[in-house]
């Protein structure tokens, strides 16, 4: 079932983003006795229709474990578990299905690179280069291994506008630095990392580069051969996917060189007593049953995102992005939190003398949902010397009127704070 | 226009006219001199935090009570109250008192109409929380902060 654009077009038009709103089934209810408008996508995307009939398709018919029977169900599931990955493999242009490791989400992911990739390689000279901008899930993996290792961890500073010092952190970079590890957007203030110049520069010094691209995925087109990343990491429920999937990118030659992560099954060839010999990439990495029907639903979600166009997607969301900004500028009170020249999909904001979490309970009475508190990235709250903002983010089923109400709704915070 | 009505009147009594009065000036915020007892409350879900300071007199009743702190206006407002109300108390009355007030907040609204939650018009201004159950415990944490403060426990949360 292809979104449900009018039939003669192929791709997208903006002016038909409308349409696609009905194939989200969460998004058409009323909340509070209200139609709900949903402006929390950052925290976790709605499914289209077509991402929970897959997964239920999966479920009802094809079932069964991956890779280990000879039965037809096993030979169903193990080929939708692969088309999977090879519909990721494409979405992001990787080289090949063995860069392409399911994980249970971006933490995951980013835990496995500081396990596996990192740990092994530090000891007190050694260092971790992350930015102020971070998820908390891009600090505390980190923190970990450089406490177990006696490894430091070194943070780059960000400006008033809530973007990385691009200068600032390539002059970081140095030959005791292992690992580069940087989200490409801001969960909390949406800024946009100039990935190209600090790849480059970590590059110059053999410094491999972890992005944190949880926030990216559903809202431009990535390549990540032309990125150069070496590890990319990402939820497939922040991209119209299930929870509990998410992709580990990793470059071949590294993930070739890196130590399993997690023992057990389907990540060997042979156990013996007196020793084990690993599996090929990608299976090396995946211990365990994995999540199949996630990987379905994600496959699904990519389906999707690329027959409505990544970049019919920039363009819409783009769109209302910046009106939503100039409203939220006409607002007496109002402060915008992140101001990159660069961002994408998400505002952050404090209304003077009136409190996040008031704000979004205001909100949420009216149907409109919004985040508020820290955002799993104190630091940067604590950089903006707050306890927390309320932060409005979009996605592709979002439209004007969803900014209309969402900026009415604010004129009753006020109200009732008068 | 009756889902209006009904959808501004719980909003109205969350937000009423004295908590947001005691959000915007609260009482006796600030630090207490004389070495007090303190202790720091936590709501890591939204970030709040709150700090009592509490002085106690040898005939066991509190003589200075005062909180710091950052918070929503339920949270702040809340946490005013509760040093009017808990001030001259003896400390195993003020301590039954908070004990109380936790417990009423998280029971469900009384059916009747003009009971009363608990004996003070003011502290009976935060039973708007009860028609929104995430907001409960922004009114309870300065209160369990309290408790944890006679009870010398430095640091509380409103996760167990
Ligand atoms: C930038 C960023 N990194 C990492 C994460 C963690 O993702 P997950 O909770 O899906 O592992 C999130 C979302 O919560 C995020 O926004």
């Amino acid at each position: 079932m292809n979104p449900s654009f009018s039939e003669k077009n192929e791709t997208a038009d903006i002016g038909e983003f409308g349409l696609l709103r009905k194939d989200f089934p969460t998004i058409n209810q009323e909340i509070n006795e209200h139609p709900l408008v949903y402006l929390d996508s950052a925290a976790s995307s709605q499914m289209p229709q077509q991402v929970i009939d897959e997964i239920s398709r999966y479920q009802s018919q094809d079932h069964s474990n991956v890779h280990r029977g000879i039965h037809t169900l096993s030979h169903r599931a193990t080929e939708v578990y692969e088309t999977s990955r090879q519909n990721i493999c494409e979405f992001i242009n990787a080289k090949n299905t063995n860069e392409i490791i399911f994980t249970s989400g971006t933490t995951d992911s980013i835990n496995l690179v500081a396990h596996s990739y990192c740990k092994p390689k530090l000891d007190p000279s050694k260092k971790i280069l992350i930015s102020h901008l971070e998820h908390h899930s891009n600090i505390v993996p980190w923190q970990l291994i450089c406490e177990q290792t006696g490894a430091s961890l070194i943070v780059a500073p960000i400006d008033n506008n809530g973007q990385i010092i691009t200068e600032q952190l390539i002059g970081m970079i140095d030959s005791n630095v292992v690992l580069v590890a940087i989200s490409h957007i801001s969960n909390a203030l949406g800024s946009v990392t100039s990935l190209n110049k600090i790849i480059d520069a970590a590059h110059q010094h053999e410094v491999p580069v972890l992005v944190d691209g949880a926030q990216a995925v559903s809202h431009m087109k990535i390549d990540i051969q032309a990125l150069n990343a070496d590890f990319y990491a990402f939820s497939g429920h922040k991209m119209l996917g299930p929870t509990g999937i998410g992709i580990l990118y990793g470059k071949e030659h590294l993930l070739e060189d890196m130590p399993p992560y997690q023992g057990g099954g389907d990540m060997i060839l042979e156990v013996k007593f007196t020793g084990t010999v690993y599996n090929d990439l990608p299976y090396k990495f995946e211990a365990g049953t994995p999540n199949i029907s996630g990987a379905a639903g994600l496959g699904a979600a990519i389906d999707y995102l690329n027959q409505a166009g990544m970049h019919n997607i920039e363009v819409h969301e783009n769109i209302l992005l910046n009106k939503m900004i100039t409203d939220l500028q006409t607002i007496d009170g109002v402060e915008l939190i992140g101001r990159a020249e660069n961002q994408v999909a998400v505002q952050s904001f404090t209304i003077k003398d009136i409190h996040s979490h008031d704000i979004g309970t205001i909100l949420d009475h009216q149907g409109i949902a919004i985040r508020t508190g820290h955002h799993c990235a104190m630091p940067v709250m604590e950089f903006f010397g707050l306890p927390g903002t309320a932060r409005a983010s979009l996605s592709i089923y979002n439209n004007e009127e969803d900014v209309d109400r969402f900026i009415k709704g604010l004129d009753k915070v006020i109200e009732i704070f008068a | 226009m009756k889902r209006d009505n009904s959808e501004n009147k719980s909003l109205k009594e969350l937000y009423r006219q004295l908590i947001i009065h005691h959000a915007k000036n609260p009482l006796n915020f600030g630090k207490l001199s004389n070495n007090p007892i303190r202790a720091e409350g936590i709501n890591p879900l939204c970030g709040d935090k709150i700090r009592i300071y509490l002085n106690i007199n040898e005939a066991d009743t509190i003589e200075g009570l005062t909180f710091e702190g950052t918070g929503c206006a339920i949270s702040i407002a809340s946490a005013s109250l509760m040093t009017t109300t808990l001030r001259n108390m003896k400390k195993y009355q003020a301590n039954q008192y908070a004990l109380n007030l936790i417990s009423n907040l998280n029971e469900p609204k009384s059916q009747e109409a003009g009971q009363l939650m608990m004996d003070s018009q003011e502290i009976n201004a935060l039973e708007g929380v009860k028609d929104f159950p995430s907001r409960i415990k922004c009114a309870t944490l300065s209160w369990q902060t309290f408790i944890s403060a006679l009870n010398n426990k430095k640091i509380t949360t409103t996760e167990k």
